[in-house]
């Protein structure tokens, strides 16, 4: 049990029975504080691996098999970093999957907003049917779709193009969904005073339903985002030009096809620097992806 | 005072839509070309090796893409070496290799460039893909070009085992990059003692390894020393179960065999390495150790049974931090069955350029001097033309005496490998599912494990529809 100095704690208020019980605001204090130890125990946790990774990369090679293991490296190796950028474009590659997840974030954000707002608010024969059909696309696992879409992009001849990377992604039935559920949440009464108003379908679209859904919008963004800059293994089939290698193929370079001669050191340098937009963009959009979350009702 | 720079909706709303409205009008108004192969086409002189090194079939000023297909790059120097050869002989061709990425990954890849009859001019292959590969009639055999232009000493210095991996039904379908037998890395300060002779006896049995592990294995205290690290996948079981004298299927690959008396006692030595004795690490034990490579460089165990091409990133991990050793795989009753597997190219059969293909292939890893690259520069284990293995037993041997006799050598005492058969890639999960419980979690007993394995095994060849 936590214990307070005398001058912190409240004094005890006596039950109706003459037994002192703690007052609301001391079961609060303990509430908060037990939160906060539950809170930084997981923190702690969840930063684990992160704080592994990072220090993982500055050690030399052999560190990184010390058992036990050694959280700090005996010296520190920032020559790792430039190593990873002396052995790879890395600069390229960061540039390449910029390039690419911005594009995709952007198209998936205006596609699934539109769809949302579609399937939340116009009237139109088999809406709720065409829209658990897109659901339904859903459970299509990704390893299925590989071949075919692969065959229509050899079809539109765009095997190692940056459209191969960019247009499949567009579209997002998750996005979809997630942008349908947020805007069934906003009040009718916004519309109707558009429309009363002589605002158009797109123009309330653009104007009224948008500016509110901001939340929503930086949830799928930080998600889309990072989809798109993890991906891996559909750049790895698609793409042949090394100049147009995404991040995840750099990183996947650096392994080796023979056991254990992996420069794990150089792994966690380059992973390192491929999290940092990533973390950017969380700490960016944080407000909005937490708020986002507890509207759409993801956080289960 | 310095001004709040932020992105209002309007502004992020007009940004958005014009990068995708950008991307759009772009994929719409034109697609990018591809990268063009080199379009200058430059004069060609014609190597003096050129007889040496080509079937004479293929004009030298040729012009396109070579892509490599695979995982496998390689090193820096061998890519330079790889550019360098096409430089030679057909100067105005782009020679392109895949991206390195691990294995798995690339079976996505390869597999999808294949079912889309978009396929690389040639690509690395792991044996266990041969016979589905070559059933599917995703490979183009090579015996026509071996006729035209044979490697040199072809096939006699050359590891049979290696060389028929990558053959299905009578036909050559690609060569070996390497070949790796398995051997046992020791921890000499916990053996030495327990061994009381060095190097350890080329004759030492399963019975033998199984005792020493025993007498090395001490986990009263708090960092617990393990005898024996080893493990029980369908590769390294099939070696234990030939040294017994078992068979995993009959000769034509139709049924199983797992009920027979030879392969019981095989999956009962190493139930006993695991569980009956527990002088290998546990599998929660392996993974606190970040797996048996990190438990090995931690001076934790004592011996560990792996493939041979280990043993390189192994002497470097060690450093000084104990004397490293190594003995050969050990006798059975059957003999000594050290092959566990290779990798190779092979060309797919809708290759551009099979010539170049196989022109390429044949320099890249039958070449005698660039065997002898490949064997020091390469990758750490050993090449298929077995002559050329001296080179990186030379190599090893300054840091680990006896290695090419326990590796290299004793290595080759069998020729046999593992069978290929088309349901390879169905059959092997069937096996983990099985095997993997018994073998990690101790449940079950190993009759009752080969048993229901038998019985799924014989279900799935029922069922299976062969091409070839």
């Amino acid at each position: 049990m936590m214990a307070f100095p005398e001058s912190l704690a409240p004094p005890a208020a006596e039950s109706k029975t003459g037994v002192s019980r703690l007052s609301r605001s001391q079961s609060d204090r303990i509430g908060n504080v037990l939160a906060h130890v539950l809170l930084a125990t997981g923190s702690v946790v969840f930063a684990g691996p992160f704080l592994w990774m990072v220090m993982s990369s500055l050690k030399t090679q052999f560190e990184i098999y010390y058992f036990p293991p050694k959280l700090l490296p005996q010296t520190v190796q920032w020559q790792n970093y430039m190593v990873v950028f002396r052995d790879q474009p890395f600069a390229r590659y960061i540039g390449n999957s910029m390039f690419v997840s911005l594009c995709v974030t952007s198209g998936v954000i205006l596609t699934s907003s539109l769809a949302g707002y579609s399937f939340a608010r116009l009237r139109f024969p088999g809406r709720d049917r065409l829209f658990l059909l897109y659901l339904g696309t859903m459970m299509i696992p990704g390893a299925v779709l590989l071949i075919p879409s692969y065959a229509l992009m050899i079809e539109l001849g765009w095997r190692d193009t940056y459209y191969a990377l960019i247009v499949p992604g567009l579209v997002s039935a998750w996005g979809t969904f997630l942008m349908r559920q947020f805007m069934l949440n906003i009040p009718k009464e916004l519309e109707d005073a558009a429309f009363i108003d002589g605002a158009s379908r797109l123009r309330i679209y653009w104007t009224v339903i948008l500016p509110v859904s901001k939340p929503v919008i930086a949830t799928l963004a930080i998600f889309t985002f990072m989809g798109a800059w993890n991906e891996l293994l559909w750049p790895v089939i698609i793409l042949r030009t090394p100049e147009m290698y995404t991040l995840p193929i750099g990183l996947a370079r650096f392994q080796s096809r023979f056991p254990n001669q992996t420069p794990w050191h150089l792994v966690m340098a380059a992973s390192t620097i491929s999290v940092l937009p990533i973390l950017i963009l969380f700490v960016a959009g944080q407000k909005y992806y937490v708020q986002g979350i507890v509207t759409t009702g993801l956080k289960g | 005072m310095s001004k709040r720079v932020s992105l209002n909706r309007r502004d992020f709303l007009r940004l958005s839509s014009l990068v995708t409205a950008g991307v759009t009008a772009a994929c719409v108004t034109g697609t990018p070309a591809a990268p063009q192969a080199v379009e200058e086409v430059v004069e060609v002189a014609v190597s003096p090796r050129r007889a040496e090194f080509t079937m004479g079939v293929i004009p030298p000023e040729t012009t396109g893409t070579f892509y490599q297909g695979g995982w496998s790059p390689g090193t820096l120097a061998e890519q330079e070496q790889n550019h360098a050869w096409f430089k030679e002989f057909y100067p105005n061709m782009e020679f392109v290799p895949a991206p390195e990425i691990g294995w798995s990954s690339y079976w996505e890849q390869i597999v999808t460039l294949l079912a889309t009859g978009d396929h690389p001019d040639s690509a690395m292959i792991h044996f266990t893909r041969t016979a589905p590969f070559a059933d599917k009639g995703f490979m183009l055999p090579i015996d026509d070009y071996i006729d035209a232009l044979p490697p040199l000493d072809w096939p006699d210095d050359f590891h049979f085992t290696a060389v028929d991996n990558i053959a299905y039904k009578g036909k050559q379908y690609g060569f070996p990059i390497d070949w790796a037998p398995r051997a046992i890395l020791i921890n000499r300060d916990i053996m030495d003692p327990i061994l009381g002779q060095w190097p350890p006896p080329e004759s030492w049995s399963y019975q033998d390894l199984l005792d020493l592990a025993i007498a090395a294995t001490d986990v009263s205290g708090e960092t617990k020393r393990y005898g024996l690290a080893t493990g029980h996948h369908a590769i390294r079981q099939w070696n234990v179960t030939r040294g017994f004298g078992g068979h995993f299927f009959n000769e034509e690959i139709t049924e199983g065999r797992f009920t027979e008396p030879e392969v019981e006692e095989a999956f009962q030595y190493t139930y006993d390495i695991m569980h009956t004795h527990q002088v290998s690490p546990s599998a929660a034990d392996t993974q606190i150790f970040g797996g048996q490579f990190s438990a090995f460089v931690a001076g934790n165990i004592g011996m560990w049974w792996t493939l041979s091409d280990e043993t390189r990133p192994m002497i470097e991990a060690v450093g000084d931090s104990f004397h490293l050793g190594i003995g050969p795989e050990p006798l059975g009753p059957n003999g000594r069955f050290g092959f566990e597997g290779n990798v190779g190219w092979f060309i797919p059969s809708e290759s551009n350029h099979p010539e170049i293909a196989y022109e390429f292939m044949r320099w890249s890893l039958t070449d005698p001097d660039q065997a002898e690259f490949m064997s020091v520069a390469g990758f750490g284990g050993f090449p298929g033309r077995k002559s050329a293995g001296k080179w990186n037993v030379l190599q090893i041997e300054e840091f680990l005496p006896n290695y090419g006799r326990a590796a290299w050598e004793l290595g080759a005492e069998s020729e046999e490998h593992f069978p290929l058969f088309p349901e390879g890639q169905e059959w092997m999960p069937v096996y983990d599912q099985h095997v993997d419980p018994l073998m990690l979690e101790g449940v079950g007993t190993v009759k009752e494990t080969l048993a229901n394995l038998q019985a799924d095994t014989d279900q799935l060849f029922a069922n299976a529809v062969r091409n070839l």
